[in-house]
């Protein structure tokens, strides 16, 4: 699997994963966010602000998020994303699901444990 | 650095987003790309290759506009500065609106010269609205605190002649009344009477009343302490009982509450105390309320030989009006003016005034008249906050051409402009109503203690507060809409097409801003004529001729201990004692007996004189005098005699009359050695019946009415003629009147110990009280409200030259290198400014002229169209407005061609 693979299948699915995951432990902005999933894929995962922003808007939308904008001294006010209580139930109710389905996956086609 | 937002707006433009969500969106993704650019320059990444790298970000905006579509509903806890308010619901429109009002908060922050100066403007219009209203509302619209108290009527009997209404009835009369109508509700008895209260700290002298003893239930009045009347209170041989009011308590028992339950002594009488009355309860100003049940057979109450008589006042039925409650009295009348022709000497209607009008008086017409001036005064106002939004409008008149390019919708613009407006005039609602507060201490200060029933109080009530915010919304569509929609209808094009100092339509805008100054230029020469016209009647006021010298004249009221001096005998015994001792004062030049007050209240009869035979009733005013009446009031004696101090002494039947008398019923012949006759005086058992007084003098008119109408034929008859109504002194004094009050009083407590002084008052203060205090309270709120317009005018010319100049600036930059001379532009600009002031001067004479017709009751001894008082007027705006127009006329010739022209 190359790498453009992985970005195009696996992100389709775990996007929202990755997002609520992210603010979990606290707030961060949209730039941060996509930096971020960059970084810990080490480039194997790479947003655009046209489809981060978008998903944000819809995490959002459904209540999993809230964006608020944040102003600190002698910087420009940035809007920061935080996770809800619903946020944070279906971000366990994600990981259980993805560990279950990685256990699955790995017993079928013998690859080694995440 | 390449400009992200623009980047970001241009490719947001197609989805056509509300403005304050996709303001939102274009923060947060120009945020995006500039963090990704700097970055990529932080790595070595040349300019335009990062520049490149980082627009790919924005490549593919599909799945951003699919988002958008699907957010239908605003988000649960999203901010909706990001998702607007378009197919919001109600709870979110209503927080659209909030966070416009917000919005607008801050907007108007950062513009505070604009915001303070609309806001003080408006405050004052918005104030002295409030002020009047406040006035109005609770002197006129609704003073009582009573039960349905805008349904309580009095009933009057009206003679054909004008000179009296009857507002008291026989005992049988009244029962008739009540119990024959069809539309009163209810009907109180009130027979007032002076009442003698005899206490261990002495005697006090004070009104009260028999009255119903349903009183309490029927206007609604709870007791402060103890219990309300009842029915059998009344019934003849009930333990006597009474009320009193809050005054009386504080006044005269410093509100000692044990005081309830103890008999009072009240004109001799003793009556337990069961009831101590509300403050805003003193109905009719009464002080002690007697209950009775009226009945055909009610006769003598309190002093001897009083015959009770009874006003009525009662709530009208629903449905019933004025007119046809009268109507429905009339049959009683008539059946009575039948069997008792003397009582009823003429032909005499049934006459119902609702309760504020009997009471409260004719200050309408007036207090009307001032509400229509702080209504034009407000109109200046407003037209000064739009002139002003209108300049803030220009201004940012771009940024809202974009917003609209870009998809926002135009009622959208028009709610948030409108918003701030409503946020301007929020705030001058509650400036207004501080000022109109502070405004109303002041000029509570104008109106006499005693010239308005005691149960009215003056200040911002609920309704008036209602009102002033009511004004806070009218004058936010006044002064923001039509900026409003001119910024919001900004052509787009030409918006961006000019350079971005604004200004773009500045003709368009100027002609609306012309007609701004036009208006209020000729609002102002309305409230000016007004003031003006009212200046010269107040002027005219003052030098009326009296027919008597006010300054240094004493009137007294005197009250004399019930059952003493009820005879003629009785009182010229206390007068001839009580008038020597008083004159015997050192700084008392001279002393008299009198009736009334001058100027006021003499009794009107019927007359009758010898040898003249006439058709219809005659009527003549009588004053009964001791001998140096006129000495005192330094009226002059024309013709004949004055009366002599026997002919006083000894009840001679002789008289002197004034000029009005002589011209009205004796056509110029000699009017000495006439006889003439008081017909009413029959009626009246203490009274001479059938008696003639012989003419043996004339003396000039004195006023004896009201100042504004002309003397009325008046008879002077002597004191002793009967014994009856209380009597005043007027003492002439040599030093200030008011300082001689001990030792008079001290000469009266030597003839009769339980003497007391009911009232005492230097003329010239009475005549300022009763004759003066409306005139003058209107003149200087009027004069007050007046200046103020002229100020806003002058701030509204000046700011409006000044801006046509700054939007010249170039013309005249043009002009000036071509050769023009500084002379020739200074001229310009005044001509423009003129061209401005005269139109409005012609519009303001030509309202001026209507209006000032119909208010012309609010003027005298002026007429409404005094050429003067118009010419002075229009000469005052012509300078006031040309001196605004000068400042910015002598910038426009300080204008640096070239610095015009390159601005340009």
């Amino acid at each position: 699997m190359t790498d453009t693979t992985a970005n195009r299948e696996w992100k389709k699915g775990s996007t929202e994963l990755l997002v609520l995951s992210l603010v979990e432990g606290r707030p961060r902005h949209g730039y941060e966010i996509a930096k971020l999933i960059q970084a810990r894929s080490q480039g194997a995962l790479r947003f655009h602000a046209a489809s981060l922003y978008p998903l944000l808007y819809r995490l959002e939308r459904k209540g999993l998020i809230e964006g608020r904008w944040v102003e600190k001294a002698g910087q420009r006010r940035r809007r920061c994303y935080t996770l809800t209580l619903a946020g944070r139930n279906r971000l366990a109710e994600q990981r259980r699901g993805w560990r279950a389905f990685i256990r699955a996956v790995g017993r079928v086609a013998r690859v080694a444990h995440a | 650095m390449p400009d992200w937002k623009e980047i970001v707006r241009e490719r947001l433009a197609a989805l056509r987003l509300e403005p304050s969500r996709e303001a939102a969106l274009i923060e947060e993704l120009s945020q995006h790309l500039r963090d990704t650019y700097a970055e990529l320059l932080a790595q070595g990444v040349a300019d335009e290759e990062a520049a490149r790298e980082t627009l790919l970000e924005l490549n593919d905006i599909r799945l951003l506009a699919e988002e958008l579509r699907n957010a239908k509903s605003p988000l649960p806890s999203g901010d909706p500065r990001l998702y607007g308010t378009t197919n919001a619901t109600w709870s979110s429109a209503l927080f659209g609106l909030w966070q416009d009002f917000r919005f607008g908060l801050r907007g108007l922050r950062k513009d505070a010269r604009v915001a303070s100066l609309a806001t003080f403007t408006l405050a004052i219009g918005i104030g002295a609205s409030t002020l009047i209203f406040s006035i109005l509302e609770n002197v006129q619209l609704s003073p009582f605190p009573y039960k349905d108290a805008n349904r309580l009527a009095r009933v009057y009997e009206h003679f054909s002649s004008g000179l009296i209404n009857r507002d008291a009835f026989a005992p049988e009369e009244f029962v008739d009344f009540r119990q024959q109508n069809h539309s009163f509700a209810d009907l109180l008895a009130v027979g007032s009477l002076e009442i003698l209260y005899s206490g261990p700290e002495g005697t006090r002298q004070t009104w009260g009343a028999w009255i119903s003893p349903e009183i309490f239930a029927v206007l609604g009045i709870r007791p402060l302490r103890g219990r309300a009347f009842e029915l059998s209170d009344g019934e003849p041989g009930a333990p006597p009982v009474c009320a009193i009011s809050y005054r009386l308590w504080t006044e005269q028992f410093g509100q000692d509450p044990s005081i309830l339950g103890r008999p009072l002594t009240l004109n001799g009488e003793r009556r337990t105390l069961v009831s101590i009355l509300p403050p805003r309860s003193r109905f009719l100003d009464l002080d002690i309320w007697m209950p009775i049940h009226v009945r055909r057979d009610t006769a003598v109450l309190g002093a001897a030989n009083v015959r009770a008589y009874f006003g009525a006042v009662g709530h009208l039925k629903r449905g019933a009006t004025l007119k046809s409650a009268a109507a429905d009295l009339e049959p009683i009348l008539a059946r009575y003016e039948k069997d008792h022709p003397a009582n009823y000497p003429e032909q005499i209607d049934i006459l119902l005034k609702s309760f504020t009008d009997s009471q409260v008086g004719d200050s309408k017409g007036m207090l009307f008249s001032l509400m229509g001036a702080v209504i034009v005064l407000l109109l200046i106002a407003c037209s000064n906050v739009a002139n002003l939004l209108m300049a803030r409008a220009t201004a940012r008149e771009r940024e809202m051409a974009i917003r609209s390019a870009l998809g926002a919708e135009r009622w959208r613009l028009v709610r948030q402009l409108l918003v701030e407006s409503f946020v301007l005039a929020c705030a001058g609602c509650a400036a207004g109503c501080a000022f109109a507060e502070l405004g109303l201490k002041a000029t509570l200060r104008f109106i006499p203690a005693d010239a308005l029933p005691s149960e009215i109080q003056i200040g911002l009530n609920p309704t008036v507060i209602f009102f002033s915010v009511l004004l806070a919304f009218i004058t936010t569509l006044l002064c923001g809409l039509a900026p409003a929609l001119r910024a919001a209808t900004a052509n787009l094009l030409s918006a961006l097409a000019t350079s971005s100092k604004g200004g773009t339509s500045g003709f368009a805008h100027g002609r609306f801003r012309a007609g701004l100054v036009i208006s209020e230029v000729a609002l102002s020469i309305v409230l000016l004529t007004a003031s003006g016209l009212m200046l010269r009647s107040f002027f005219a006021l003052q030098h009326v001729e009296l027919g008597f010298e006010p300054s240094h004249l004493l009137w007294l009221r005197v009250a004399l201990p019930q059952g003493r001096y009820d005879s003629a005998e009785q009182k010229k015994v206390f007068f001839e004692a009580a008038l020597s001792r008083v004159t015997a004062i050192p700084g008392v030049t001279m002393a008299a007996e009198s009736y009334a007050p001058p100027s006021c209240c003499a009794g009107p009869s019927v007359l009758n004189i010898s040898g003249k035979e006439h058709a219809g009733t005659w009527y003549v005013r009588y004053e009964p005098i001791s001998t140096d009446y006129f000495r005192t009031l330094q009226t002059p004696l024309l013709r004949g005699r004055l009366l002599t101090q026997s002919e006083v002494l000894s009840a001679g039947r002789v008289t002197v009359v004034n000029q009005a008398m002589v011209r009205t019923y004796f056509a110029g012949a000699e009017p000495i050695g006439r006889k003439i006759e008081f017909g009413s005086f029959d009626n009246v058992p203490d009274y001479p019946h059938n008696a003639w007084f012989e003419i043996v003098g004339v003396v000039a008119d004195a006023k004896n009415r009201e100042l504004t109408a002309p003397a009325e034929p008046e008879a002077y008859i002597p004191y002793t003629t009967f014994g009856r109504t209380s009597r005043s002194l007027l003492v002439r004094t040599a030093v200030d009147p008011v300082s001689l009050l001990p030792e008079i009083r001290r000469a009266l407590w030597a003839v009769e110990p339980d003497a007391a002084l009911s009232r005492a008052v230097p003329v010239e203060d009475f005549l300022k009280d009763y004759a003066y205090s409306e005139p003058v309270f209107a003149l200087i709120t009027l004069s007050f409200f007046a200046g103020i317009g002229l100020l806003l005018v002058v701030v509204g010319v000046f700011s409006v030259m000044a801006y046509s100049v700054t939007l010249q600036s170039h013309e005249i930059g043009v002009r000036m290198a071509l050769g023009a001379q500084r002379g020739s532009v200074l001229r310009m600009v005044l001509a423009k400014g003129f061209r401005l002031i005269v139109s409005g001067i012609a519009a303001g004479v030509a309202i001026s002229f209507v209006l000032t017709r119909l208010a012309a009751s609010q003027f005298w001894g002026v007429s409404p169209r005094d050429p003067w008082t118009f010419s002075l007027v229009t000469a005052l705006l012509l300078i006031v407005g040309l001196a605004a127009c000068w400042f910015p006329a002598r910038r426009a010739t300080q204008v640096d061609p070239l610095v015009a022209i390159r601005h340009e």
